[in-house]
């Protein structure tokens, strides 16, 4: 599969895991982010039926559009992929005139183990 | 809202726009609601309920009293590196009372006699795709007249 992937997607993304602590008061503390995986092929596309929305958070207006995110469950040396919607992001690269964009994962949708397909946020 | 607590909130956020709290909510300080493009994190400062409204005879106006809400909004990736969100909030929250200490100066010939930090509002967490922002803030009580 990983081998499909880099044939036909024209995009390549990296997935970081948040660094999350406790700091001496007991506070959740995120102190930094690592690559779990680097270079791992994709796609990307809006969700079907899902026209975006805008949501009040944090006292003021945030424009957020859902995306499915499709990429190998394994990278090209073999190794599986883990993934964690509470501490991974997804940041795929810059291509051409394109900017690098990040994804927010709301829930991972393992195919079968061949393959995942993120639902994700877009902000803004 | 009235024409004093108007001047009110106009002094309110000159004594908090200051490089003291800006440095650490570099979001900036905004009155209400902040625009669409302000970055997390930021103070946000608002009327929160009014207070009793003091008149001679003849309907003039002595004094307002009102309630006012200072808050640090910050979200677990948009604060001060290593810094728990929480404490970041403490942080800014300690710069916003330094920066307008007990007294505040209004323009257009009013006085405000007494302003005073009522307390502290309960910490509101509130989920955001895969992060939850943090709401910390504290009420203050302004006096002003006319």
């Amino acid at each position: 599969m990983p081998e499909v992937f880099d044939a036909i997607a024209p995009d390549t993304l990296t997935i970081l895991i948040d660094t999350i602590s406790k700091d001496s008061s007991g506070r959740m503390v995120k102190s930094g982010t690592s690559n779990l995986a680097a270079s791992v092929p994709c796609t990307y596309e809006p969700m079907p039926l899902n026209l975006g929305k805008h949501r009040q958070q944090g006292d003021r207006k945030t424009s957020v559009q859902q995306y499915l995110v499709s990429f190998p469950s394994h990278t090209s040396a073999g190794s599986r992929i883990n993934l964690d919607p509470k501490t991974h992001r997804l940041v795929v690269a810059a291509r051409g005139n394109e900017p690098v964009k990040n994804f927010r994962i709301v829930a991972v949708n393992d195919q079968q183990g061949t393959m995942f397909e993120c639902i994700c946020e877009r902000e803004n | 809202m009235s024409a004093l607590s108007e001047k009110v909130g106009i002094a309110l956020y000159a004594a908090l726009n200051v490089s003291g709290v800006t440095s650490k909510a570099t979001g900036g300080v905004w009155r209400g609601q902040p625009s669409d493009s302000a970055a997390l994190p930021y103070v946000v400062v608002t009327r929160q309920a009014p207070g009793e409204t003091v008149r001679t005879f003849g309907q003039m106006l002595i004094m307002e009293d009102d309630l006012w809400l200072i808050k640090s909004v910050a979200d677990e990736d948009a604060h001060s590196a290593f810094l728990s969100t929480g404490a970041h909030n403490e942080a800014v929250l300690a710069a916003c009372l330094a920066a307008h200490g007990t007294s505040l100066t209004l323009s257009g010939g009013s006085v405000t006699w007494l302003v005073e930090r009522v307390a502290d509002i309960p910490t509101y967490n509130e989920n955001f795709a895969d992060r939850v922002i943090v709401h910390d803030g504290y009420l203050l009580r302004i006096v002003a007249a006319p």
